[in-house]
């Protein structure tokens, strides 16, 4: 399929123009050594057979009833989010640097930075970051700048699949990372002389951590505070500035944007007013036109990339700019009861879940209380036999912790969201019965 | 203007979360200390409400699919509607990607992205995990320095042209490289310059091909030489590969490392911002350092590899999971649906249509590097009665987006211009035809724009009082 509209005349006529005979004379700068005379690559298959044959690979997935999260939720989405995101003109077009030309997506990100600053309790949000993983990166690499302290302690709580990209990073630029251990399935901070503290809330085995326990280490030390949140979860969860954190991030993909196999997701980050001038990424802010308008524009650019070069702090220029105006149209349609209700009905279904399964003998970890994920304890062996009947049944099999995290051997994690029924639940724990 | 929180009511309701039937935990109860008093300042507002506040948002933006987007280095092509109706498809939505048995389908077409992507570069492997151009630099610089490291070599160095996009020396910063910049000579990296910044120092080279000003570096197989002799890299900067597609591969060219943009060269559109895809790809000597997981072909069919005891040098990962795999998915429609020909067919005419452009536009206006030009060149209003910000700004009243301006660096007064091959020649007319009725009426335009929903924007004073959230705007008030 071709989707340029030159006919045989437009060529003629436009090389004609150009003095050339040929398209190829317009290559004539590249060297004869290298220009391809052939290549290998498959013919195209034109629109409706593109379609059918992914159908058919798509027919290769499962569409699971899904008990699992670790970072990434099987929430309900309302059907005018992605009736509004998916507009052509939000869709086809690019970061808003025109701003007279894009006041529409620019309103939606000051939007977006109003609510992310919201739920994060925090005094400024950017326009994004890539995942809830990158997001958390740079947040380290903030404090590490900010500090000019190449450590960092991060806690065992942190999403093990988070941590992989911290020590990713960390590695390649040079930061140390001091980790702070579990106890009782809650992070022991210790004082150390390091750039930050980063903690998740809740952590990855759903527990909810002591919040003064983190305040108290930062009020003996000169660190900064960093706490990657869920955002559904933190409409019911002490505000993170209550316990002086300075930077808050986390992963948006909670807020009506589906799995999608892992991707594309939304990252968040917010601080406060001093530290704004060191967040990564776009911002936008609102001011006036030469009539004294409103008007939304790209603001504070001079900490980015395309002005600072190498001195930016960060090196972002694509963000997550459409799926940001699918959280921000959620959290319009949600609002200030829907989030909770949401939160809520999560919590509870997977109370009820961890319930019925302590009922049936299953051993749950509930050392903390947790939210909307909690741990059990399963030997390999019935983990095993348990997944393949789960998989036959439709449902997804408990994420394997031990495959992340060595500490956490023989523990699986499991979530119920708002969306599960309490039949889908008891089915689901039926299949775990019968193999117990 | 009003923000959404306006068009409310305390209490309305937008979306109510089905019932859920299990009984209601105490949340009050249960979380004690930790639990949240403070209500939400979130909107209160109907779906109808919702409807129309960003129905009415999305007519105050300009898009490929409304208006000729001609911003140099961001390929603004048409994206095939048939792309979005896959990416729609249930089972691709609906599934987590910590269940493998679910993802089975997905992790096929991931493995196929990565060899079709290996087969357009010329690449030996790649890796779909980056999720924007700059976060493929960020890991192609980490994969260089894991590899050089294990060569026992401590090179800091990374050498960027003056012409270079800013995400390179940011991206080299960022992986604690220091940069070196190098002067350009008549548009193009001289290889004479390049000796006196290369030693063993010299980690890698960053370069675009074509580069910034729409030229291709025609001496890059000498500048090949002479980095690799020293034991430096070259790194490939994706960003313009659509000039190239089908005519030169950045492997044969003597890349180690590179990046795509997805949302550039592939049409998976560009969503206001992204989200994107940056995949690397690397030459075989790199490919044992490539992030994990990555897919691999099995026995029996596609899986996700993860064992870092089979690949002990892999530099780990840098997304939360295997890329943005909504994005992959498009670009691997795209790729399929067009074929040999027809993304042969893409580069070919993105070049006609540019050169086309700039020799209209060449009649009123300069272009400096302007012989040879692939996919995109530079014009410069500098001795011109109108800036470059207000030539871009007089476009927005005739309905056209700017060009890129102001960059790149080494052209004062840019403007980028990259129409696309999806373009029509009719449409490059009235551009150039607009471009000239602009460039006569320079008292009118100084003051550009006329009808747009704003007039010129005050961004001094965004920057200097900054107001970024509502809460900071109520408190200015
Ligand atoms: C030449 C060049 N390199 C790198 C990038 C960065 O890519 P991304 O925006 O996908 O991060 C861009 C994007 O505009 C670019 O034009």
């Amino acid at each position: 399929m071709f989707y340029t509209p030159h006919t045989a005349k437009d060529q003629e006529k436009m090389l004609a123009r150009l003095g050339v005979k040929s398209i190829k004379d317009l290559y004539d700068t590249i060297p004869q050594e290298v220009f391809l005379t052939d290549w290998e690559f498959p013919s195209g298959l034109g629109e409706a057979k593109t379609y059918r044959y992914l159908k058919e690979l798509a027919d290769k997935n499962r569409e699971l009833t899904t008990f699992i999260g670790l970072g990434l939720y099987d929430h309900e989405i309302p059907s005018a989010v992605w009736a509004l995101a998916g507009k052509a003109e939000f869709v086809t077009a690019y970061t808003p640097y025109q701003a007279e030309a894009s006041q529409g997506m620019l309103q939606v990100i000051f939007e977006f930075q109003s609510m992310i600053a919201e739920l994060t309790s925090m005094d400024t949000a950017n326009a994004s970051l890539y995942d809830g993983a990158t997001a958390l990166a740079e947040a380290m690499l903030m404090a590490v700048l900010e500090k000019k302290q190449k450590k960092v302690a991060v806690s065992l709580g942190v999403n093990p699949l988070y941590r992989e990209v911290l020590k990713t990073y960390a590695k390649a630029i040079g930061i140390e990372i001091k980790w702070l251990p579990l106890n009782e399935g809650q992070t022991v901070f210790k004082k150390d002389d390091v750039a930050a503290y980063i903690l998740q809330q809740p952590n990855f085995l759903g527990y909810v951590e002591a919040t003064e326990s983190f305040r108290e280490i930062k009020n003996q030390t000169n660190a900064l505070g960093i706490v990657s949140i869920n955002p559904v979860l933190a409409s019911v969860l002490r505000k993170p500035s209550a316990y002086d954190a300075d930077i808050v991030c986390g992963e948006g993909q909670a807020l009506g944007i589906p799995m999608n196999s892992g991707g594309p997701l939304l990252g968040f980050i917010a601080t406060k007013k001093s530290l704004t001038r060191k967040l990564p990424g776009r911002i936008v802010g609102l001011t006036t036109d030469r009539n004294g308008k409103d008007a939304f524009v790209l603001t504070l650019q001079a900490r980015e990339q395309h002005i600072r070069r190498e001195k930016a702090g960060s090196n972002i220029c694509t963000n997550q700019a459409l799926n940001a105006l699918a959280a921000t149209i959620y959290l319009a349609l949600l609002g200030k009861e829907g989030l909770k209700e949401v939160a809520l009905g999560a919590i509870s279904n997977t109370h009820y879940l961890a319930d019925r399964l302590k009922a049936i003998g299953v051993k749950v970890g509930d050392k903390r209380p947790f939210l909307m994920e909690f741990p059990v304890l399963l030997e390999p062996k019935k983990a095993h036999k348990l997944k393949e009947a789960l998989l036959i049944k439709g449902f997804t099999p408990p994420i394997s912790l031990g495959e992340f995290d060595r500490n956490f051997s023989d523990h699986y994690l499991l979530c119920a969201t708002e969306k599960r029924y309490k039949q889908e639940i008891d089915a689901f724990v039926s299949v775990w019965e019968g193999i117990l | 203007m009003k923000l959404i929180w306006e068009k409310g009511q305390s209490g309305r309701r937008g979306y109510i979360p089905s019932p859920t039937d299990t009984p209601e935990v105490s949340l009050e109860q249960l979380l004690g200390l930790e639990y949240r008093k403070e209500p939400l300042d979130l909107p209160e507002v109907s779906e109808l409400d919702v409807i129309r506040h960003y129905t009415n948002l999305a007519h105050q933006n300009y898009a490929v699919d409304s208006n000729f987007y001609p911003l140099g280095s961001c390929t603004m092509k048409y994206s095939p509607k048939v792309n979005e109706d896959i990416a729609r498809v249930e089972q691709f939505q609906n599934t987590h990607p910590l269940c493998e048995e679910g993802i089975l389908g997905s992790i096929e077409i991931m493995y196929k992205t990565q060899e079709l992507l290996a087969k357009i570069s010329g690449m030996a492997a790649v890796s779909l995990q980056p999720l924007a151009g700059a976060h493929g630099e960020l890991t192609g610089l980490m994969l260089i320095k894991a590899y050089q490291k294990d060569h026992n070599q401590l090179r800091d160095e990374i050498i960027v042209p003056d012409s270079a996009h800013g995400t390179n020396p940011a991206s080299a910063a960022m992986c604690g490289f220091k940069v070196v910049e190098v002067k350009s000579k008549g548009g193009l990296l001289d290889p004479e310059a390049l000796k006196k910044v290369v030693s063993n120092k010299t980690a890698a080279i960053m370069l675009t091909n074509p580069n910034t000003l729409g030229l291709f570096e025609k001496d890059i197989l000498e500048i090949g030489q002479i980095v690799h002799a020293s034991g430096g890299l070259l790194y490939y900067d994706g960003a313009n590969l659509n000039a190239l597609l089908g005519k030169v591969r950045p492997g044969d060219m003597g890349f180690d490392v590179m990046h795509f943009n997805l949302h550039k060269t592939f049409s998976t559109p560009h969503g206001g911002g992204g989200p994107g895809s940056g995949p690397v790809g690397v030459s075989e000597k790199i490919a044992p350092y490539l992030p994990l997981p990555i897919a691999v072909k099995t026995a029996t069919g596609f899986a996700l590899e993860n064992d870092k005891t089979k690949r002990p040098k892999s530099i780990g990962k840098v997304a939360t999971f295997y890329g943005s795999f909504g994005v992959i998915l498009k670009a691997f429609s795209y790729m399929i649906n067009l074929g040999k020909e027809g993304l042969t067919n893409a580069s070919e005419m993105a070049v006609l249509n540019a050169n086309y452009l700039k020799a209209l536009l060449s009649e009123v206006m300069e272009v400096p590097y302007s012989e040879g030009t692939l996919h995109e060149f530079v014009a410069t209003a500098s001795g011109l009665d109108l800036s470059a910000l207000e030539i871009a700004k007089a476009l927005l009243d005739y309905g056209y987006h700017a060009p890129t301006i102001y960059f790149p660096l080494i052209v004062s007064e840019a403007l980028m211009i990259e129409p696309t091959e999806t373009e029509s020649p009719q449409t490059l007319d009235e551009f150039a035809e607009v471009i000239k009725e602009i460039l006569e009426k320079v008292n009118y335009h100084k003051e550009a724009p006329h009808f747009m929903p704003v007039k010129r924007i005050d961004e001094v004073k965004a920057a200097r009082h900054p107001i970024l959230t509502r809460a900071q705007l109520q408190m200015s008030k």
